[in-house]
C-alpha cells in the first residue's frame, strides 16, 4: 500500500476549519494509502528538555508530535507592521501569535523524520510548513511533494516566503476558486525552484462535508414557540474570531418584521420575535446548528470566513439560502452555487435578506439550486477522494 | 420580485442599482478625528513574544551543558573532574531545582506574552472597525440630512 506523509501545524480540533479539512483530507486518503501525520506543534510554550518526537495513534492515523521553537526575532515584527499596512490597509486576521508561528516553525531533525517514514509522496499543509520544500529538496527526502497552503483569501499568501509552498511543488491543493485563481498568479510571479521543473499542477479539492439530515429533521428544542425564522450567525464554532462589527441582535428581527431571529454565536444561543426573546437551552453543538439550518428561511452569516466556508456549504446541504459577505469563500459558494446572495455593508445585508423573505419564488429557487449544487460538489465522498489521491499521488 | 433575473449576481446587481444609486461613497461634510490614523500608525507592532530578554531566556534556561563534567585528559582535568563531583553531589538537586524554576518562569512568561500580542492585535483591528463605523455613520447622518 503507498504511504503519504502529512506535515502541517494545524492537526486537531483546535484549529478550526484547517483542523476539519485536514482531518477530511487525511480520511479520504486513508481508504487508498497508509496516512503517517507529521504535527508541527506550536501551540505549547516548548520546555526546554522537550522529547524530539512524540508518537500517538489518532484513529486511523499515526501522528508523530514534533515540537517546535527558535523564533526569529526579526521575522515575524516585520511580517507582523506590513501585513497591517499593505494590501489596501488591511488590518491582519490572524493575532500576533499566529503570525510569529509562521515563522518559528522550523524543528530540527523534522526533515529527517519525513525521510525516515519513506512516504511515496509528502504532503505540506498549512503556511507554516513554508520552509520545508527546499529542506525537502536539499535533502532528497521524498520522491514527490505536494502542498496545500490552507489559505483561502488570507493576505498572507502574498509574502514571497510562501513562494515555496506554490511552485516548484509537483502539485498544489486549493479549497477554493478565489484560491486557486491566486495561487495560480502567485505561481506564475514567483521563480521556480529549478529552472527545468514543470509548474506545479493545480488540484481542487471539493471537501464533501457530512450531514446528518435524520438527526436535523427535529425542529430544536425552544424552537417550537417561534414560527418562521432566520438564522443569525455571529460566532461558530467555540474558538472562531467573533465578528466585530454586528448590527445586534434586535436590529436584525426589527428590520426582518414578522420574523424571528435564532442567532447561534459564542455565547448562549438566542431566539426572539416582536413578542418573546429566550435563550435557547441547548448547548453549542453541530447537530444543533443542523436543526436551526434544516428550518430557518434563511442564513445570514455576519463573521469573518474561514478557508472552505463550511457553514455555508451546510446551509446550502439542507436547501437553506444564505447570504454572506462579499469577496470571501462563501460569497465565491453562494455566487457558483446560485444559491444565495452577498453584501457589501449592513445596509445591503438588509436588502438583500427582504428580497429573499418577500419572494417565496426567489427563495425557492435559490433553495433548489444552492442544495443541487452543494450535494453534487460537496456531498460526494468517492470524489473527494479521487481528488485527495490525485493531488497525493498524481 | 418575481421579475427578477435567475442567477444570484444578477439579483445582487439589480438590489444595488435601485435604492443605492445616489449615495455617495464618503461623508461629505465630517470625517472621524485624525486620533484614529495615529493610533493605527503608530501602535507597536513588535511582538512581545519576540522580545529579546524572552529569547535569551530560552536560548540558557538549560543548564545540562553547565552541569557537565569538565572534558579533557591529564592530571589536571582529573582534579577538576574530582572536585565537579565532589560540589554535584551537594549542590544537584537545587541546582536541578533552580533549571525548573527557571523554566516554569520562561512558560509563564511565554504565556502572558502570547495573552498581550493577542489583545494588541484585537485592539488594532477593534480600532479599524470603529473607525469604519464612524465613517459609515457620518454618511447615513449626510443622507438624512440630503433628505
Amino acid at each position: 500500500m503507498r504511504r503519504i506523509v502529512l506535515v502541517t501545524a494545524r492537526w486537531g480540533d483546535s484549529h478550526g476549519e484547517s483542523g476539519v479539512v485536514l482531518r477530511l483530507l487525511a480520511g479520504a486518503l486513508s481508504g487508498q494509502a497508509e496516512v503517517e501525520v507529521v504535527s508541527l506543534v506550536t501551540s505549547e510554550p516548548c520546555p526546554p528538555h522537550a522529547e524530539a518526537v512524540r508518537t500517538r495513534r489518532d484513529s486511523v492515523f499515526v501522528v508523530h508530535e514534533v515540537p517546535v521553537k527558535e523564533p526569529h526575532r526579526a521575522h515575524a515584527g516585520l511580517l507582523r507592521a506590513a501585513l497591517a499596512f499593505g494590501g489596501g490597509g488591511r488590518l491582519p486576521e490572524m493575532s500576533g501569535p499566529s503570525l510569529v508561528e509562521v515563522h518559528r516553525a522550523q524543528a530540527s531533525g523534522v526533515v529527517d523524520l519525513i525521510a525516515s517514514l519513506g512516504g511515496d509522496s509528502v504532503l505540506l499543509a498549512g503556511p507554516e510548513t513554508w520552509w520545508l520544500p527546499g529542506a525537502l529538496h536539499l535533502a532528497r527526502a521524498a520522491p514527490r511533494v505536494v502542498s496545500a497552503p490552507l489559505l483561502g483569501d488570507d493576505p498572507l499568501l502574498e509574502l514571497a516566503e510562501l513562494g515555496p509552498l506554490v511552485s516548484g511543488l509537483d502539485a498544489v491543493g486549493v479549497l477554493s476558486r478565489g484560491e486557486r485563481r491566486r495561487i495560480a498568479g502567485r505561481a506564475q510571479a514567483a521563480p521556480s525552484r529549478l529552472e527545468s521543473s514543470p509548474p506545479a499542477e493545480i488540484v481542487e479539492l471539493d471537501v464533501a462535508f457530512a450531514i446528518n439530515r435524520p438527526a436535523a429533521d427535529q425542529l430544536m428544542v425552544g424552537m417550537s414557540h417561534f414560527g418562521r425564522f432566520v438564522v443569525l450567525l455571529t460566532g461558530f464554532p467555540e474558538g472562531s474570531p467573533a465578528a466585530e462589527r454586528s448590527p445586534g441582535h434586535d436590529y436584525v428581527r426589527r428590520l426582518l418584521g414578522p420574523f424571528a431571529v435564532a442567532e447561534v454565536s459564542l455565547g448562549p444561543w438566542s431566539v426572539s420575535d416582536s413578542r418573546q426573546s429566550r435563550v435557547v437551552p441547548v448547548k453549542a453543538s453541530r447537530p444543533n446548528l443542523w436543526k436551526l439550518l434544516a428550518h430557518a428561511e434563511l442564513c445570514l452569516d455576519l463573521r469573518p470566513q474561514g478557508i472552505v466556508g463550511r457553514e455555508t456549504l451546510e446551509s446550502l446541504l439542507f436547501g437553506t439560502p444564505v447570504v454572506v459577505p462579499e469577496g470571501t469563500v462563501a460569497a465565491e459558494i453562494a455566487e457558483a452555487s446560485q444559491g444565495g446572495l452577498w453584501y457589501r455593508d449592513y445596509g445591503e445585508l438588509f436588502d438583500a435578506a427582504k428580497a429573499i423573505l418577500d419572494s417565496p419564488s426567489l427563495r425557492a429557487r435559490l433553495s433548489r439550486e444552492g442544495r443541487a449544487w452543494a450535494e453534487q460538489v460537496h456531498g460526494d465522498q468517492r470524489r473527494f477522494s479521487a481528488q485527495a489521491v490525485r493531488l497525493a499521488f498524481g | 420580485m418575481e421579475h427578477l433575473p435567475l442567477d444570484a449576481r444578477g439579483v445582487v446587481d439589480e438590489l444595488r442599482s435601485a435604492p443605492r444609486a445616489s449615495r455617495s461613497e464618503r461623508p461629505r461634510t465630517w470625517v472621524p478625528s485624525a486620533s484614529f490614523e495615529s493610533l493605527l500608525a503608530d501602535a507597536e507592532l513588535s511582538p512581545v513574544l519576540l522580545n529579546g530578554h524572552l529569547t535569551w531566556l530560552h536560548d540558557n534556561c538549560d543548564l545540562t551543558q553547565a552541569l557537565a563534567p569538565p572534558e579533557g585528559g591529564g592530571p589536571k582535568a582529573f582534579v577538576r573532574r574530582l572536585v565537579h563531583r565532589a560540589v554535584l553531589a551537594v549542590l544537584r538537586p537545587y541546582l536541578l531545582k533552580v533549571q525548573d524554576c527557571v523554566a516554569e518562569t520562561a512558560r509563564a512568561l511565554d504565556a502572558v506574552a502570547r495573552r498581550v500580542d493577542d489583545q494588541a492585535a484585537t485592539q488594532l483591528r477593534t480600532i479599524g472597525a470603529l473607525r469604519a463605523d464612524l465613517v459609515e455613520f457620518a454618511t447615513r447622518v449626510d443622507e438624512r440630512l440630503d433628505e
